[in-house]
């Protein structure tokens, strides 16, 4: 008898379960690798308007592997390593990644004409799209997305200086190495925080942070970073004169107590608390409102590079690019682990269909952090509901995906910012503006490069770059002379300096 | 004897041995069950993954798999070798671990001995508390806290320093001072917890000897010398076999964490290096290829001491 029942129950049970299996069977399901953002303060991604709207409208299930912010690189280096792939990346992806890898990954090429209509009418909008995303076996394998140029990224970290302190100890705003270095020391003896201490330094920036390192304050010799382009020529700057020249000031800062030299040392987190402490006169970042309480971020103004008094014929330049592509070439890609890699494309093509999709897949569901008006124009939104606990930038991130979504943000179709309504959103736009101007004119290109190259790229870079970052540290600290000097000119091939000059003259000049 | 019956009898004498084996190991079976856990695990974990090795001597393309991707022989051991950071990758590695090891054995040791003779129970357990207690630190943690302390702006270290007139140091973005800094600060994080073992072996020394050596008018010195040492000698050769045999491997994650450009002459390690251009580039033949290289040097390290250690003081692993 008691067997009968076990017997009868196991039976119901199959029963009951059939269906669901069935179903299960029916749904086509993906799994999509995708970086699970810090200041997301949400449950998982499937769960987000966009993400439920997209399984409504195309019935096509999409399981989310989220990986925690910062081990990206290496889970996906581990999966793409192993073969344990999910059907497709979403916004994890390098240059390096993909292309060491490709083999790994479907070519989309013959699949956009029938699969992806609105991806082609974007890309043939813009053919410059066509260009950046073919490798260089000729094959298209991963898709843009992101913002395509916004303004605010076409610059990066910019040098800001407190305005308030210049005016209370009677200076202006400095346009030469030698006022700097004059601001600097009014600013340490001043006391111009006013605490009765002599505690201010004044020039603070941090190598952690990638918007304060220290290259950004080598513009005033010409670079912001180990080479500048000249006439199609490709400059290694390590050797250069003028970054010796370079080195010195800020060693001159550095041991008059200028210049903070704990920003080769300390955490992300360090840095921030040091700026809060209100002790320092300039800095590099994104915006001060992002650094400070709000009344102390207003004192701060934006600084276009100061002249070299040492070069008055070098023109100072500031990181960044106008018209930028801000997108991420490397956004999506599908694996061969997926067995049905049409469907995907199509979900994803579905996904980049019309403004509204993709400004819920950016900011989720209208009304909250954007609207869009009669013209089909987006509008930035900025609820008074935001909190500390809880700020607008957790609501981004909260609410959609920011720059990871599955979709090209077109620049007609990028949100605008109302300078009335929000004025504190427009600011960094006013602080890219004042730096514009100092763009350096030539940067290098967007376009793949095949496999050996990048691990050649990789190898030597990863040996120079080692041996400079160090023997800037070292000098800015310690400071340099003749002989250092030298050392320094005949030890730099060693590192590969001249075959890293040479990859990348070949590359300006399209040998590969 | 002719040879070919003294071979008959070698053949008899070996096939008899292999039956007592047998027979013991039967008789035993329980013992070997308790080993098969720890046999199975090693098995697992570290003699199944070493077939990967061989990705060293390739040019591994994951899309091709191990055996599928292309044979290059030493190419990336020579790569390495003419690196122009070779020399001070070794050197920085042999010199951080010697002195790991030259200022991290002896100490867990003296700390082990002064315990033993401290007369109230009550002032032995407090001390041992308090000397553990560092051991229990996340290591992200200790290096926060090395930050901030040796911070040259507001760290009291300097505050100290320069409160009794002396100039201000900064400790961790100097080169010379990074070793101190790291052996020093894992000495202090692990010498009492290493000192536990040491006490053990030395709670088996038997009382008699000691109130023998007390009527003979020994003094605490030379107890220690004769009696206390002579006890813990095999914990500490087995022990200092141990630390030899990852001489090479200098913990990759304290290093690492304490890294900068301004310390960077002094602190990039093999483990290091490896872990930047294997996980972060990508570059796994080449990453393997220096790993391998680094624990043939770490194997041989260990042989050498071995034998050392047997015919100085008769203990070894083997």
């Amino acid at each position: 008898m008691k067997k009968l029942v076990a017997l009868l129950t196991a039976l119901t049970l199959l029963i009951g379960l059939t269906p669901i299996v069935a179903m299960a069977e029916e749904v086509p399901t993906f799994t999509i690798a995708i970086v699970r953002h810090t200041l997301d303060k949400g449950e998982d991604i499937g769960t987000k308007y966009a993400a439920q709207k997209a399984f409504e409208k195309t019935g096509v299930k999409i399981e989310w592997l989220e990986l925690e912010s910062g081990t990206e690189t290496e889970r996906a280096n581990v999966m793409l390593a192993s073969g344990d792939l999910p059907d497709a990346f979403l916004g994890v992806l390098s240059e390096d990644m993909l292309v060491k890898n490709l083999d790994s990954f479907v070519s989309l090429s013959d699949l956009i004409d029938e699969n992806a209509p609105n991806i082609k009418a974007q890309y043939d909008q813009y053919p410059k799209l066509w260009e950046m995303l073919t490798m260089t076996d000729g094959s298209i394998y991963s898709l843009a997305v992101g913002d395509y140029s916004n303004p605010d990224n076409q610059a990066n970290g910019i040098q800001f200086i407190n305005k308030a302190w210049l005016d209370k100890l009677g200076l202006a705003i400095p346009t030469t190495t030698e006022e700097l270095y004059n601001v600097l020391v009014a600013v340490r003896d001043g006391d111009p925080n006013g605490n009765g201490l002599a505690d201010e330094l004044p020039l603070i920036f941090c190598e952690n942070n990638w918007a304060a390192h220290f290259t950004n304050f080598m513009g005033s010799w010409g670079f912001v970073d180990y080479y500048k382009i000249e006439n199609g020529q490709f400059i290694f700057t390590p050797t250069l004169p003028e970054f010796r020249s370079c080195l010195e000031f800020y060693h001159k800062l550095a041991s008059e107590g200028l210049l903070d030299v704990e920003g080769f040392t300390q955490t992300n987190q360090q840095y921030y608390a040091k700026l809060k402490e209100n002790i320092g006169v300039s800095y590099c970042g994104w915006t001060p409102a992002s650094n400070f309480d709000p009344e102390i971020a207003a004192e701060y103004v934006a600084m276009a590079p100061v002249q070299a008094s040492d070069y008055p014929e070098i023109k100072p330049v500031v990181s960044g690019e106008n018209e930028r592509f801000t997108g991420n070439r490397f956004g999506f890609a599908i694996t061969t682990s997926c067995k049905d890699p049409a469907k995907l494309l199509q979900w994803f093509d579905a996904q980049n269909a019309d403004t509204a999709t993709k400004m819920e897949w950016k900011y989720g569901e209208a009304g909250l952090l954007w609207e869009m008006d009669e013209n089909g124009q987006a509008w930035a939104l900025y609820p008074d509901t935001v909190t500390t606990d809880f700020t607008r930038e957790n609501m981004k991130y909260t609410y959609g995906l920011v720059n990871r979504n599955p979709c090209l943000i077109m620049p007609n179709e990028l949100e605008q910012n109302d300078p009335v309504k929000a004025p504190e959103a427009v600011v960094r736009l006013g602080f890219v503006n004042t730096v514009k101007d100092s763009f350096a004119a030539e940067v290098l290109p967007i376009r793949s490069v095949p496999e050996d190259k990048t691990s050649e790229r990789a190898l030597v870079y990863a040996d120079l770059k080692a041996y400079l970052d160090s023997f800037v540290a070292d000098c800015v600290v310690n400071g340099v002379d003749d002989a250092k000097w030298q050392t320094h000119l005949s030890n730099v091939d060693g590192y590969g300096a001249a075959q890293w000059t040479q990859w990348y003259q070949d590359f300006l000049d399209g040998k590969f | 004897m002719t040879s070919e019956a003294w071979q008959i009898q070698r053949k008899d004498q070996r096939a008899r041995k292999r039956r007592l084996v047998l027979k013991q190991m039967k008789s035993n079976y329980f013992l070997y069950l308790f080993l098969l856990p720890a046999v199975v695990y090693l098995a697992i974990f570290a003699y199944a993954p070493m077939y990967g090795i061989q990705i060293a001597f390739k040019n591994f393309k994951p899309s091709k798999g191990i055996t599928g991707s292309a044979w290059v022989g030493l190419k990336y051991f020579e790569t390495f070798f003419n690196s122009p950071r070779f020399w001070t990758l070794l050197s920085n590695t042999l010199l951080i671990s010697l002195y790991t090891l030259l200022a991290g054995f002896p100490m867990p040791i003296v700390l082990a001995l002064m315990l033993n003779y401290i007369k109230s129970p009550k002032l032995k357990k407090f001390t041992q508390t308090v000397t553990y207690a560092p051991h229990f630190i996340s290591l992200v943690v200790m290096v926060g806290m090395l930050n901030v302390f040796l911070s040259p702006r507001s760290g009291f270290v300097n505050t100290l320093i320069t409160s009794l007139g002396g100039q201000s140091v900064f400790f961790m973005g100097s080169p010379d001072w990074f070793r101190h800094l790291y052996v020093w600060s894992g000495v202090w994080q692990s010498a009492g917890w290493g000192s536990i073992i040491y006490l053990a072996a030395l709670s088996g020394v038997a009382p008699e000897l000691h109130e023998a050596a007390i009527i003979d008018g020994a003094n605490k010195f030379q107890r220690i010398l004769s009696i206390d040492l002579p006890t813990i000698m095999p914990t500490m050769v087995i022990l200092l076999i141990m630390n030899f045999g990852s001489v090479m491997n200098v913990g990759y994650e304290k290093v690492f964490l304490m890294q900068n450009n301004l310390n960077l002459t002094t602190s990039e390690v093999i483990s290091t290096y490896t872990y930047k251009l294997g996980l972060q580039n990508a570059e796994y033949s080449y990453s393997t290829a220096i790993g391998l290289f680094n624990n043939v040097i770490n194997f041989s390290l260990l042989l050498i001491v071995n034998r050392a250690a047997r015919k100085l003081s008769g203990s070894s692993l083997w």
